[in-house]
């Protein structure tokens, strides 16, 4: 444990940039690398030994890893709002200014409080905390502690100050994988002029070559994949996206990526996203993502110190960082030698090369031995030691039954290199539904049959070596290529690549500890899952695979069990005896690797986390004290407050009394164009809406508007609206704000599968005209002062009520004038085009001024409404029939309409069916609340029996003086007079209410037709 | 009843578009080298009329369109122009004609269309039209519709109606490299401009005239 100053850098090598040093900070301290580095490599040449604490045990862990696999070195990277929990070590780009904290560790990563546990880990077994506090009372109180003590890292509460975004893409091959197969497939591809995506995960080409001394042609390897880079990016048709996941599969082989846009940088510079969310749609995939190398399962295999052998390899010749200066090599197959021979090259002291095999005496270990390296196999490392990092570890003989032979010999080191053998990343194959089919070869699953469409290559097909990498590439890139319309199919020719030939991997998932020590050996590092776990699991019945992984959280990692899952369930396999392909292994799920919650949520969020639809009107309103309310997407005035007026519970209250009492006395207008407007046209308007409405509309003449109400099929009250007939052939409905939508697609739904005979067209008109309800005594005045002289005569008499007028202009404008009233005074509704909505608006505001003329909003609409009894959405619930809402008397019976057929069924006939009624509070004062039940007797035993609830409330009327609500209530009409308790328990109120009818204000309708 | 629009009384006052508190002239965005990524010109005075062909009348109306307007109604996914008008399809016998406010399209189109079972619906306030071109303008509208833009699958005077940052607009291909018009509904212009300048920033921007 050297410390600082980069102490285990090599001199000379790597493919890190020397002459730009970056300091960094861990855990508080100083440090400095190059850039090149990963933060785990950087952390290496430091002699960086520990940077984490175990999820259970809370053991020390230093890097097992140097890829997207890694289960230990996870660190809360950077601070403040910006800091990210459970980041791989091994995937951190190294920059200036980094900093990391290391975690699931307190008070330091030294000494930490709850090692105690690794010490009582007899007791802590697979499944003790469910066995342990389930029991007892308070779980919820312990589920907590305990989710602490595994502290997964800390988040934040801050917003995100960083931007994501979204990004379609099309193409007709999409390789996932840069190294040597992707590359090849992407350059077969690519050169036919197919549209061409390759996606790459780390920040640079070449995937494992980057790392190995391989060799084509006698050349080093890595300048082949240099030279494909280059010709990819001149191919005009081809993108490269480094930096880039994959990460999953989705139908229609939609593939789903994140790209890292400036994780690798301090903060993002202006307008650039920290990450990016792809959706690719590919007309073929090819998956060439490699394979992860699985640890070997020997005791003290977590000790910091032992590290994943193609790693070792890695941190040699990709970062020029030697991992440790005295060596062990243990294995099953031949990474061992490559490893070791990897290691003596950079001048590493290796003190034994260890294999398990009693026959992998092939090419390999003939240049290990030829290299003068310490050979012993059909042995194994049987116990590591070094708590805060390894000191050595013993090497003993294996007697070829699963045991040992003989004492174990102590050998000092500090770095073991282990390899059992190469899983291939099936995932995306799994993602798109393949089957996974074991091969003994390489003891792993392999891609099966799969999707049509995706094909896996390469080490992810199983396929390791370098020239049937490259062959896969060349080969399935050209055909993928041809499939699309590209090319002959025929691959290009491959370099040849001079390899030895490798000697069979012999599968050994767990190795016998020392004989007389007690050992831990890690199945899963990241959930502390160990082969005596795996044992429990077996012991109590949970032996399939979903079982084994729930009871012992193998595999549930952020890592999700890609070093851990293969040699768990051959475990499994071996304790019931059954072939592993008979035991199975779970199902891979997206993503592949963590993806965070912010490039999902791209750039809906704050503001824009849904469309805001304006009207109009919209900037008078703004300029003229508005206070917005959101009613579905619409922006839509709630209330108006006076000029320089903050806003308050006081000011809403008198804006609004000052709205309704203007428009009652003087006059009002508010914007209505959020209203839905449909267009109706063709010879059989008419019948069409007749049918649709439950109310007769055939016969409306041109010129006049009707209320109008639509049912559903099921015979409940759909919408309602009024419809004027423009001409012979052509009417305007118009339909609540909320349900315009569906009402249209309900039309077309009509005419194009119900009754395709009627010669009828519907269009949405709503964004093209302005609304305007103009309403109160005066509205008549106001209109006609406001009208081109001779376009219109708005008289009572040539304009009475629910007449229609198109001839009128205003400012020149051409307007629709609809008398109509929702608020029960006299009133127009008057439409402009949008665009000269506010032009005709403000004519009409200057023509009222001499009158008193308020805008008003929302809640005085809804409080003049309630006064009038008229219902709304709160009262077209989807539950009430016309009789409900006491509009029986429309529902036509001399003719046929939607709904029709239902009417008569006896729960819409029953007599205790809930009807529209008015209430008000005994008290004259009570403000009852929307939503309250109301009961005969809220003193009555439990359960009350409800006699209905309050559907809408006016907290005052300015017009009658009090409050006062609509309510659906039992048997309301023959109540009338009685009265209710309105109960709302979740507030603790009980009011004693009035039962009324529900018109509180001009029950005749004199002020509307006057 | 004839409607008002084709009689006005009195000079009408300009058309005011939904952006106008939104809409400042100039470069936004990152510094490009080589000018904008994106160059956005709001088409305003444009007449936006909506034609149906009636049941079975689809063959007549495009005769008859043919005969007035010079202009040869595109078929599913095409865009046509003839003389001063662009028409785009909408949908089956459905298309949106486009023309300068001056040309007085709605009326040409109600003389023509509608006696050979045309259905006329003017909705030049309810839509926006935005022009999008230069470099950036794929990847900018790739940020926020699953269309394929490429000219291999989106060639000129393809039309798409689809979703652009989760708004309904369609898409039109014009001529030249890089110009799209996207059409949106009027009340949702805001949110529309907004998700495209934001998209655009990363290239550098021009807010047109």
């Amino acid at each position: 444990m050297t410390g600082s100053d980069q102490s285990h850098r090599l001199p000379t090598g790597g493919a890190i940039d020397r002459r730009r040093p970056l300091a960094f900070r861990f855990d508080g301290r100083e440090y400095r690398g190059y850039a090149g580095d990963t933060l785990a490599s950087a952390l290496l040449a430091n002699g960086v030994r520990v940077v984490g604490r175990s999820f259970k045990y809370h053991r020390p862990r230093g890097v097992l890893t140097a890829g997207p696999e890694e289960p230990n070195a996870l660190v809360e990277l950077r601070g403040g709002a910006r800091i990210e929990p459970n980041t791989r070590a091994t995937m951190v780009e190294l920059f200036h200014g980094l900093e990391a904290t290391s975690q699931n560790r307190w008070p330091s990563l030294r000494f930490d409080a709850l090692e105690v546990n690794d010490l009582l880990s007899r007791f802590l077994v697979a499944g003790f905390y469910y066995k342990t506090f389930m029991g007892f009372p308070g779980w919820h109180f312990w589920e907590q502690r305990i989710r602490a003590a595994a502290g997964m890292g800390r988040g934040t509460t801050e917003p995100d100050p960083d931007g994501y975004e979204t990004m379609n893409a099309h193409c007709d091959v999409l390789v996932v994988g840069g190294g040597p197969a992707g590359l090849a497939a992407a350059l077969a591809a690519g050169r036919t002029g197919a549209r061409v995506m390759l996606l790459e995960e780390t920040d640079g080409l070449g995937g494992r070559l980057r790392s190995d001394r391989e060799t084509l042609n006698g050349t080093p390897a890595m300048r082949w994949a240099e030279a494909a880079a280059f010709e990819l990016v001149d191919l005009p048709e081809v993108t490269v996206l480094t930096r880039t996941t994959g990460f999953g599969i989705y139908d229609g082989n939609v593939v789903g990526a994140v790209e890292r846009v400036a994780d690798h940088l301090p903060v993002p510079p202006a307008h650039m996203v920290r990450q990016r969310l792809w959706h690719i749609r590919p007309r073929r995939v090819i998956v060439a993502a490699g394979a992860i190398e699985r640890p070997l399962v020997f005791g003290g295999n977590d000790r910091p110190g032992v590290m994943q052998a193609g790693a070792v390899r890695t941190y040699l010749n990709r970062y020029a960082v030697a991992p440790g200066r005295q060596a062990v090599v243990v294995a099953n197959n031949d990474d061992g030698y490559r490893t070791a021979l990897d290691l003596a090259a950079a001048g590493i002291h290796v003190a034994q090369v260890v294999d398990t095999r009693s026959a992998g005496r092939g090419e390999w270990w003939r240049r290990a031995v030829d290299a003068g390296l310490d050979v012993v196999d059909r042995a194994a490392v049987t116990n590591a030691y070094g708590r805060m990092g390894l000191v050595g570890c013993d090497v003993t003989r294996l007697d070829g039954n699963g045991g040992t032979a003989g004492n174990g010999r102590f050998v000092p080191c500090d770095l073991i290199a282990s390899s059992g053998g190469w899983t291939p990343s099936i995932h995306l194959h799994s993602h798109a539904g393949g089957k996974a089919e074991w091969d003994d070869a390489i003891a792993a699953f392999v891609p099966g049959p799969g999707r049509a469409g995706v094909t896996t290559i390469g080490a992810a097909a199983g396929r390791f070596a370098l020239s049937d990498c490259l062959a896969d590439g060349f080969r399935v890139g050209a055909e993928a290529a041809r499939d699309c319309g590209f090319g002959s199919g025929t691959a290009p020719d491959a370099p040849v690549a001079d390899e030895a030939s490798v000697a069979p991997l012999q599968a050994i998932w767990s190795v016998p500890g020392t004989p007389g020590r007690k050992v831990k050996r890690f199945v899963d590092h990241q959930d502390d899952v160990t082969v005596e776990d795996i044992e429990l699991a077996h012991r109590e019945g949970f032996v399939s695979v979903e079982h084994l992984k729930r009871y012992t959280t193998l595999g549930m990692g952020t890592d999700q069990g890609k070093t851990s899952n293969t040699a768990g369930h051959a475990l499994m396999a071996g304790l019931r005896g059954r072939p592993i392909p008979a035991v199975g292994t779970t199902t891979f799920r997206p993503p592949y690797t963590p993806v965070a919650m912010g490039a999902f949520a791209g750039r809906a969020a704050g503001r824009h986390l849904a469309p805001i639809r304006r009207t109009a009107l919209h900037d008078w309103h703004a300029a003229n004290g508005v206070v917005f309310v959101e009613a579905g997407p619409w922006l839509r005035p709630q209330y108006y407050l006076r000029p320089g007026e903050t806003n308050s519970r006081e000011a809403m209250d008198r804006a609004i009394t000052e709205e309704v009492v203007a428009t009652r006395t003087r006059v009002g207008i508010s914007d209505v164009s959020s209203l839905g407007k449909i267009d109706v046209q063709g010879p059989d308007a008419a019948e069409f809406l007749n049918r649709v409405y439950c109310n007769g509309f055939a016969r409306l003449p041109v010129g006049k508007a009707r209320y109008g109400l639509m049912l559903r099929e099921d015979g409940l009250v759909d919408d309602d609206g009024t419809t004027s007939r423009l001409a012979d052939t052509h009417f305007l409905m118009t339909t609540t704000t909320v349900h315009a939508a569906e009402v249209l697609a309900d039309l077309e739904w009509y005419l194009q599968v119900v009754w395709p005979e009627l010669d009828v067209r519907v269009s949405s008109v709503t964004e093209q005209w302005a609304g305007m309800a103009l309403a109160g005594p005066r509205a008549r005045d106001v209109l006609a002062a406001a009208l081109d002289p001779g376009t219109a005569d708005v008289s009572n008499e040539a304009l009475p009520f629910l007449g229609v007028t198109t001839t009128a202009t205003v400012r020149g404008v051409p307007v629709r004038i609809f008398r109509i009233s929702f608020s029960g005074e006299l009133g127009y509704e008057v439409n402009a085009p949008a665009d000269w909505g506010i032009d005709v608006w403000e004519a009409l505001m200057h023509a009222g001024e001499p009158h008193g003329i308020r805008p008003y909003g929302l809640e005085a609409m809804g409080i003049m409404r309630i006064e009038k009894g008229h219902v709304a959405g709160a009262e077209l619930d989807g539950r009430t029939t016309p009789d409900d809402l006491g509009l029986g008397r429309m529902a036509s019976t001399a003719k046929w309409y939607v709904g029709r057929g239902m009417l008569g069924k006896p729960a819409y006939t029953d007599p205790d069916r809930p009807k529209l009624v008015g209430l008000v509070p005994v008290d004259g004062r009570t403000r009852i609340r929307a939503g309250a039940i109301l009961v005969a007797d809220p003193d009555a035993p439990t359960p009350i029996p409800k006699l209905g609830h309050v559907t809408s409330s006016a907290y005052l009327s300015p017009t009658v003086g009090h409050p006062i609500s609509l309510a659906l209530l039992a048997r309301g009409r023959e109540r009338i007079g009685e009265e209710v308790w309105a109960v709302f328990p979740t507030r603790s109120q009980r009011i004693r209410a009035r039962v009324t009818e529900p018109c509180f204000v001009d029950p005749e309708g004199e002020k509307l037709h006057g | 009843m004839a409607d008002a629009t084709s009689l006005p009384q009195a000079p009408l006052p300009p058309r005011r578009s939904p952006l106008d508190a939104v809409w400042v002239a100039g470069d936004y965005g990152a510094a490009a080298v080589g000018g904008p990524g994106v160059t956005m010109l709001r088409r305003s005075g444009l007449s936006s009329v909506q034609l149906d062909a009636r049941r079975g009348t689809a063959a007549s109306l495009r005769a008859a369109v043919a005969g007035a307007l010079g202009l040869a109604l595109p078929g599913p996914g095409r865009a046509a122009s003839g003389g001063e008008v662009r028409a785009l399809w909408l949908g089956p016998d459905r298309w949106m004609l486009l023309a300068e406010d001056t040309f007085a399209l709605e009326a040409k189109l109600r003389a023509a269309a509608e006696p050979a079972g045309g259905v006329v619906v003017d909705q030049s306030h309810g839509r926006t039209i935005l022009r999008l071109s230069g470099p950036a303008v794929r990847e900018v509208l790739a940020k926020g519709t699953g269309v394929d833009l490429h000219p291999r699958a989106f060639a000129e005077d393809a039309v798409a109606q689809t979703g652009l940052f989760h708004l309904a607009v369609t898409l039109d291909r014009r001529r030249g490299t890089g110009t799209f018009d996207v059409h949106g509904m009027r009340g949702f212009a805001q949110s529309l401009f907004e998700s495209l300048c934001e998209a655009a920033a990363e290239f550098g921007y021009r807010l047109s005239e």
